[in-house]
């Protein structure tokens, strides 16, 4: 029966309202993170398209970008674009490469102050030509994650945040919020701290085989 | 055939085209055969729309109407050849005339002012006592040739239906464009609201008369001083909403400021697509997988260029160099990629590599980052570029520090043998 309504839900026509979006291309999409079990904990199994995704991590270099990197891989190969705005270091295009990024397909945002940031994250999740919109805002109020919130809407990309784990404790409209918890190369923990119609709860993403979630693999592409 | 002819008398030619390129487009409801041949006018063959319309009358109501609405001054004129229509509006009057046989009638009392003749031809006209059409036509053709020239008996021939009056279809532009004037500057953004909505309001009704949807949609505000500036609102398939083009037009002018009054507006819609309300794409990646998301990608480029420069816009590459800091290199928008993707076959690279390397404190021997870093891979030795001068010799391993973080550390093999933080696997 669930199964049922969900089928109906995911059904472009049907409007719900909870959603404010009228005019996303493809409502409900979602895209596959690459890691099953993860998947598997996720209603819609993935990232929300068309929405906000919160990655929180302590700091730099947690496994942040490894987590996103098999969902961004396959997107980079679908027509549409992949944006960085203003990364906090030189995206290294051998390891995306090796992960299976198309790097023509990558476009990387140099903004010179915090509000051309938010300017062109804004932008870049609106215009529909990016498929995924990736940045490191370091304030981000109320205010702006919904305009960001929104614009994902409307241009159904996927808005991925990267943001410090303290920000855990402030309210945001994201579809989905997920902390890293540990990485230790292999073995990425990450937990569900908010995602619409899930329990929140911690999530071990060690069930593929080693070698797939080790850099050197290109990962398999699903298309 | 039935031609009606809407003559715009506008005295500021620039206002003049605009207003007639709105009128042909609005036309299009009433017909598809229109022209913009004949100087200040559009011309409408209607013959073939009156039943549609069903009969004349109602459809000259119908016209009224819009022409009201559309609040343009506007004289019509009716009649079997478009000459005629057009010699009839620009006389002001509108009695129709609907057979050939009435043209020369119906002609003859025109003022010989809607003929285009210079003033001096038009003074020696009235010297032989010709005040109108009717008493022009009474002169002998080969005199009145001489004397008024060649052109403007030609015109009478073509509006009496004496010769063929052929008129150059107009076609609907692929784009729609529009512009809006302001008496007095308007310093609040929040006042553009209602006249930028009116534009919208015309691009989509133009858009809907066309059967047609956009993607993009630019306005260029030109302010009292300095640069023009052009906002860019997009949808992801083609639209005609007005409403939700206009709530992403307020979205953008929301962050937008300026100390100047704005005194003009401008809208230019992207190139008009079919517009099939009825079956969206299924496959989103599937439908932008086409030639189309090369445009929209350069409307996004252009968009974040215009405003943050096109020199902080990059794509990366991947670069066949053994040195991890020439291993990738920056490119801009628009410049070809280096070719065939080289994949060197290596042990892990970092998704981070810091601009710099950031040397390392050492306590005991043991390099720090936050706490005492521990090494998790064998060494990889990399030792090249004795070629060209800028040569390095390190030994790099993965390490992790007490945070968690996984680094990418180099020892330097060269002088002091210090410790290097080079990249982040993030």
């Amino acid at each position: 029966m669930e199964q049922a309504i969900d089928q109906l839900l995911a059904r472009p026509g049907i409007w719900r309202a909870s959603e404010t979006a009228r005019h996303t291309g493809a409502r409900g999409e979602h895209i596959p993170t690459g890691f099953s079990v993860l998947d598997t904990a996720l209603p819609g199994g993935g990232f929300p398209s068309g929405a906000l995704t919160e990655i929180l991590h302590d700091s730099h270099g947690m496994g942040e970008l490894r987590l996103a990197m098999p969902a961004l891989a396959r997107l980079s190969r679908g027509g549409r674009w992949i944006a960085m705005i203003a990364p906090p270091h030189i995206p290294y295009a051998p390891a995306l490469s090796a992960r299976g990024m198309d790097l023509s397909r990558v476009l990387v945002v140099h903004p010179t102050s915090e509000q051309q940031s938010r300017w062109a994250l804004e932008q870049a999740l609106r215009a529909g030509t990016c498929a995924a919109v990736l940045a490191w805002p370091e304030h981000c109020d109320d205010r702006s994650l919904r305009r960001f919130q929104l614009a994902a809407e409307t241009g159904n990309s996927l808005g991925l945040l990267f943001r410090n784990s303290l920000a855990a404790g402030q309210h945001s409209p994201a579809a989905l919020r997920l902390r890293i918890d540990s990485d230790n190369g292999q073995r990425l923990g990450v937990r569900v701290l908010k995602c619409r119609g899930a329990t929140p709860g911690p999530v071990q993403l060690d069930d593929r085989p080693a070698g797939a979630l080790h850099e050197q693999q290109p990962l398999p592409l699903h298309n | 055939m039935l031609w009606l002819c809407l003559f715009a008398d506008d005295p500021n030619r620039e206002r003049q085209a605009d207003s007639l390129q709105r009128l042909a487009n609005w036309a299009l409801e009433f017909t598809p055969r229109i022209s913009l041949n004949l100087p200040g006018s559009v011309l409408l063959e209607i013959g073939g729309s009156l039943h549609y319309f069903r009969g004349l009358e109602a459809l000259r109501q119908r016209v009224q109407k819009g022409l009201e609405k559309l609040g343009i001054p506007i004289h019509t004129g009716i009649a079997p050849t478009p000459t005629a229509a057009w010699l009839i509006a620009r006389a002001g009057g509108d009695t129709p005339i609907i057979h050939r046989r009435d043209l020369p009638e119906g002609l003859a009392p025109l003022p010989l002012g809607v003929l285009s003749v210079e003033q001096r031809q038009a003074k020696a006209l009235q010297g032989l006592g010709c005040r109108t059409i009717g008493e022009l036509r009474r002169l002998p053709v080969a005199g009145l040739t001489r004397r008024i020239g060649r052109h403007v008996v030609e015109t009478l021939q073509k509006a009496h239906g004496e010769r063929p009056d052929p008129q150059p279809e107009w076609k609907p532009a692929q784009s729609f464009e529009a512009h809006l004037d302001f008496a007095d500057p308007v310093t609040d953004h929040q006042q553009l609201h209602t006249p930028l909505g009116g534009l919208i309001d015309r691009l989509c009704t133009e858009l809907r008369r066309q059967d047609a949807g956009i993607l993009r949609v630019h306005i260029t505000l030109t302010p009292t001083r300095g640069d023009a500036r052009t906002l860019t609102v997009g949808v992801l398939s083609p639209s005609r909403d007005a409403e939700h083009l206009k709530a992403l037009l307020q979205q953008r002018l929301e962050g937008q400021t300026s100390a100047d009054g704005i005194i003009g507006a401008h809208l230019q819609s992207g190139p008009l697509r079919s517009f099939n309300n009825d079956s969206p794409p299924l496959d989103l990646l599937d439908a932008l997988a086409d030639d189309s998301a090369q445009n929209d990608w350069q409307t996004l480029v252009e968009l974040l260029g215009h405003r943050l420069g096109e020199a902080q816009l990059s794509l990366v590459d991947a670069y066949p160099d053994h040195r991890p800091e020439r291993a990738w290199r920056y490119r801009r928008p628009g410049d070809s990629s280096p070719g065939d993707e080289h994949r060197p076959d290596h042990p892990p690279r970092p998704g981070w590599l810091l601009e710099t390397p950031l040397s390392l404190d050492t306590r005991q021997g043991q390099p720090h980052y936050h706490g005492a870093l521990v090494l998790e891979s064998p060494a990889e030795r990399i030792e090249s570029g004795w070629w060209d001068g800028e040569d390095v010799a390190r030994d790099y391993y993965i390490a992790r520090n007490p945070r968690g973080q996984r680094l990418w550390v180099y020892r330097d093999r060269r002088g002091g043998r210090r410790w290097y933080l080079h990249g982040l696997f993030a």
